[in-house]
């Protein structure tokens, strides 16, 4: 029996291998081209050589992200598919990004989050970028602090970049890749509530389940043919480790967001503190008014529009979209709180159902950025 | 302080008034449905007397505990004189059940410790963060913040009545039911002030309420300890689970478990532990739209569900009554009132729920992709879905067996795929957002379905099992 399972599981490895997404030949990795850390050029923050070798090492004692670039590079995209990285002592803060230029567009920067560096190598399947074609002439990391996470102006101590390696697909890298995406630390992200695995990227071209469900798959097929009855047991016990398997595999990834949790909540609450600061400063500001009118909220975006919102409950506020349409209808005192640069959103010359003229309005007060604008006269009498 | 008691209040008023009502706990398994359960009548029963008695949103515990102290204690009087209840004992006589195996105690130990792991990360998000996750903040929780901060039960209301009232709140979902916001409320004014994790800790105690009422409804179902628990670690485990236990603020994690515990209680009924449990499954699933506006579909399953179960041997003459409903809304429609929804409209090619602004032409919607990716790619669910085609093509002949209960789920999941591939929920499924949370729903009472019928399986197997055997001492009043 011990011989059957063991043909099995041999199957199921196999199986495994075949259904990762990439070849199986050649095993190990034809090309490999090593960048040279010490030739990258810090496009902020700094990057300084670590004496001795062991590549370089980043910091920005002023900011919060710092960028490392490498110019002039000829690489054939499709040839070279795999990043291999090894970074030491990077904070769980930061979000890393990867970005690269095209010869046939060089003005285009593209990009995308990678996985955290996690102290050994790391590699990362570049084939599943979109944008990952053709000759590529410019790669670089950045550094920023991780999105709707970390509160901007976050410093991070200094990490090295030890070895960047652009390598061809094989075996041994599509077995890295895979191993490394199960275990990619993803900190949350407004998509997880929806659904995991996005948090990195868009939508994520290959699943990691896909390999080891047909491992599974092949093994219980095999072990029913060969076992028939007696077959129970392995099958639980192969479902049970894989299940384990998966299991730590996430279990992991929320250690890693319970310790960007603590440092981050450590230096404030939320990540937005700049908005909730105005909110506060504006809450001050209106609470000496003798009337307590309605705010309308107009920002560069919905998440900072709702944000806002949030932070000045329980003042009477909504969206700005609300007086789309209708604002005539907008009773005088209503207070508009909006960024000065999308003043022309909500005040414009030219008379219209969604904006107001200068005639009707009024700047009443200025928070950092943002401005306090007031509806006055015409409109309708409450 | 008052925190801790505005959560340990509701536990024991409604852990008393089910002790009371359905069961007098024995043994370890009894004791963790009378918790699990009793949570949540507890948080129910607070949210109805917050519906109805609405004291000032700030005086609302200092008001309301005083009412839910000595009905705690009167409740858990007479729960002290009920007999405690055989869990194995039915109308139809004693349950059989698979034999615990030797080694059940070290895997009850070993999940014991990953349980304890698993709970710290999902508490450590809750404790330490604000609202994270995006309709927490804009949506669920606006009206309880409004209503706390401002001390007054204000109305919301549309745009156009908004811009000329100036006593009421704007809010796009001001028609999502308030039974969180409600007891959001309960637990800041508990706090004494707005604090997030006052009332976030909500979730992940929902979360163990859940666990401890799969593992003790699934051996009461006769499930020996070590399927119990690992059908609930299973459970558990799920990522998008996990992520809404610990991203506090959605409505989904506790309609799941809400309804998972209504199930549950049907699952219970069907055996013959009597007419209580019919009723608990029905009061727990009126509380569903409650909860959120899908509750009330999900509430009209629920009572289809216990239909089939309160008339077993009339169930092929309520498969034919639907079968007729349904043929009737194809050809010639349906015009319907139901909760939340409005005037139902239904018919070939069109659905309309003004209620909830549903207004639909009914067409095909290629999302089966997206819907592969949502329940079978992207790492939401472990091996759930993967696992669950072989395991229901292994046990279908028990699915008659659990008739009500394979009702309840198969029409859930029917729901849902008809939903995201026939209306423009389509949308919510192409983008990866609704598709997943409504699956959720299903998943406490799909896990333990699976695992009930598993259970059958094992046992109908006979000799590579363990074996099967009544308990002993089990009496036969139910």
């Amino acid at each position: 029996m011990i011989a059957r399972v063991l043909i099995a599981i041999g199957a199921a490895v196999l199986a495994g291998l075949l259904a990762l997404p990439g070849p199986v030949w050649p095993l190990l990795p034809a090309q490999s081209l090593e960048v040279e850390v010490a030739a990258m050029n810090a496009v902020y923050g700094r990057l300084a050589a670590i004496e001795g070798g062991g590549g370089s090492q980043v910091a920005n004692d002023r900011g919060d992200s710092a960028l490392q670039a490498l110019a002039g590079m000829d690489v054939d995209a499709d040839e070279l598919a795999v990043l291999r990285y090894r970074m030491r002592n990077f904070s769980s803060a930061l979000e890393l990004v990867f970005l690269w230029r095209l010869a046939d567009d060089p003005e285009m920067l593209h990009s995308a989050t990678i996985p955290k560096p996690r102290g050994g190598d790391q590699t990362f399947a570049l084939d599943q970028l979109p944008n990952w074609q053709g000759r590529v002439v410019e790669i670089g990391f950045g550094q920023i602090p991780t999105a709707m996470q970390t509160p901007p102006g976050t410093p991070f101590p200094p990490f090295s970049i030890e070895s960047i390696r652009l390598e061809s697909m094989s075996l041994s890298n599509a077995l890295r890749a895979q191993v490394d995406s199960m275990s990619a630390l993803r900190p949350w992200a407004q998509r997880s509530i929806n659904s995991l695995g996005r948090e990195l990227s868009e939508a994520p071209r290959r699943s990691t389940l896909v390999p080891i469900v047909v491992a599974l798959a092949t093994f219980i097929l095999l072990s029913l043919i060969l076992l028939r009855r007696r077959a129970l047991l392995p099958v639980l016990a192969a479902v049970a480790v894989v299940w384990l398997l998966v299991d730590w595999s996430w279990q992991r990834q929320l250690l890693a967001q319970n310790r960007l949790t603590e440092r981050t909540v450590s230096t404030a609450p939320f990540a937005d503190v700049d908005l909730a600061g105005v909110a506060d400063r504006f809450r001050a500001w209106y609470r000496q008014r003798s009337e307590a009118p309605k705010v309308l909220v107009a920002a560069p975006s919905a998440y900072t529009t709702y944000r806002m919102i949030w932070h000045l409950l329980p003042i009477d506020a909504a969206t700005w979209n609300v007086a789309l349409g209708r604002v005539d209808q907008l009773v005088p005192g209503t207070l508009i709180l909006v960024p000065a640069d999308l003043v022309d959103r909500v005040v414009a010359g030219t008379p219209s159902d969604s904006t107001l003229t200068p005639q009707r309005s009024r700047r009443v007060h200025v928070l950092d950025e943002w401005q306090v604008i007031e509806v006055v006269g015409g409109g309708v009498t409450p | 302080m008052s925190v801790l008691l505005a959560h340990l209040l509701p536990l024991l008023a409604g852990s008393a008034l089910y002790a009371a009502l359905i069961e007098r706990p024995r043994r370890l398994d009894d004791w963790l449905r009378v918790l699990g359960y009793g949570y949540l009548i507890g948080l129910a029963l607070v949210a109805v007397l917050v519906a109805v008695l609405s004291p000032l949103p700030q005086s609302v515990w200092s008001t309301l505990w005083m009412i839910l102290v000595p009905v705690a204690l009167v409740v858990a009087i007479a729960a002290w004189w009920r007999p405690p209840a055989d869990r194995f004992a039915t109308a139809n006589g004693p349950l059989t059940h698979l034999a615990e195996p030797a080694w059940s105690r070290w895997l009850l130990l070993a999940l014991a410790a990953w349980l304890l792991v698993r709970t710290m990360s999902i508490g450590t998000e809750v404790e330490a963060r604000d609202l994270f996750a995006w309709d927490a903040w804009a949506t669920w929780s606006v009206k309880a913040k409004v209503w706390y901060l401002s001390n007054v039960w204000l109305p919301f209301v549309d745009e156009a009545t908004w811009l000329g009232d100036p006593d009421s709140r704007y809010l796009a979902a001001r028609h999502y039911p308030n039974g969180l916001p409600f007891l959001e409320v309960w637990f800041v004014s508990a706090n004494g002030s707005w604090h997030v994790p006052a009332f976030a800790t909500l979730w992940p105690l929902l979360w163990l309420a859940a666990i401890a009422i799969a593992i003790g409804q699934l051996r009461a179902l006769s499930l020996p300890w070590w399927l119990a628990a690992t059908a609930t670690a299973v459970w558990a485990s799920l990522p998008l689970i996990n992520t809404h236990a610990a991203l506090a603020g959605y409505a989904d994690l506790p309609l799941t478990i809400v309804l998972g515990a209504s199930g549950l209680a049907l699952a219970r009924y069907t055996v013959g532990h009597g007419l209580r449990h019919l009723l608990l499954a029905v009061a727990l699933a009126l509380l569903l739209p409650g909860l959120k506006l899908e509750g009330s579909l999900w509430l009209l399953l629920v009572l289809f569900a216990a239909l089939v179960a309160a008339l077993p041997r009339k169930r092929w003459l309520l498969t034919g009554a639907l079968t007729v409903i349904l043929l009737w809304t194809l050809l010639l429609g349906l015009h319907l009132p139901l909760p939340a929804l409005g005037w139902v409209e239904a018919g070939w090619g069109y659905l309309r729920a003004p209620g909830v602004g549903i207004d639909q032409v009914l067409t095909w919607r290629s999302v089966g992709p997206e819907i592969a990716q949502a329940m079978l790619l992207a790492p939401n669910w472990h091996l759930l879905w993967w696992l669950s085609l072989p395991l229901l093509l292994l046990t279908w002949r028990g699915w008659a067996q659990r008739s009500a209960l394979s009702w309840l789920c198969l029409g859930m999941m029917a729901t849902i795929l008809g939903i995201f591939c026939f209306t423009d929920a389509a949308v919510w499924a192409q983008d990866l957002t609704a598709m997943n949370r409504v699956l959720m729903h299903l998943t406490l009472l799909w896990v333990c379905w699976l695992a009930l019928l598993v259970s059958d399986w094992l046992q109908a197997r006979g000799s590579a099992a363990p074996v099967r055997q009544p308990l002993p001492g089990s009496g036969s009043s139910a």
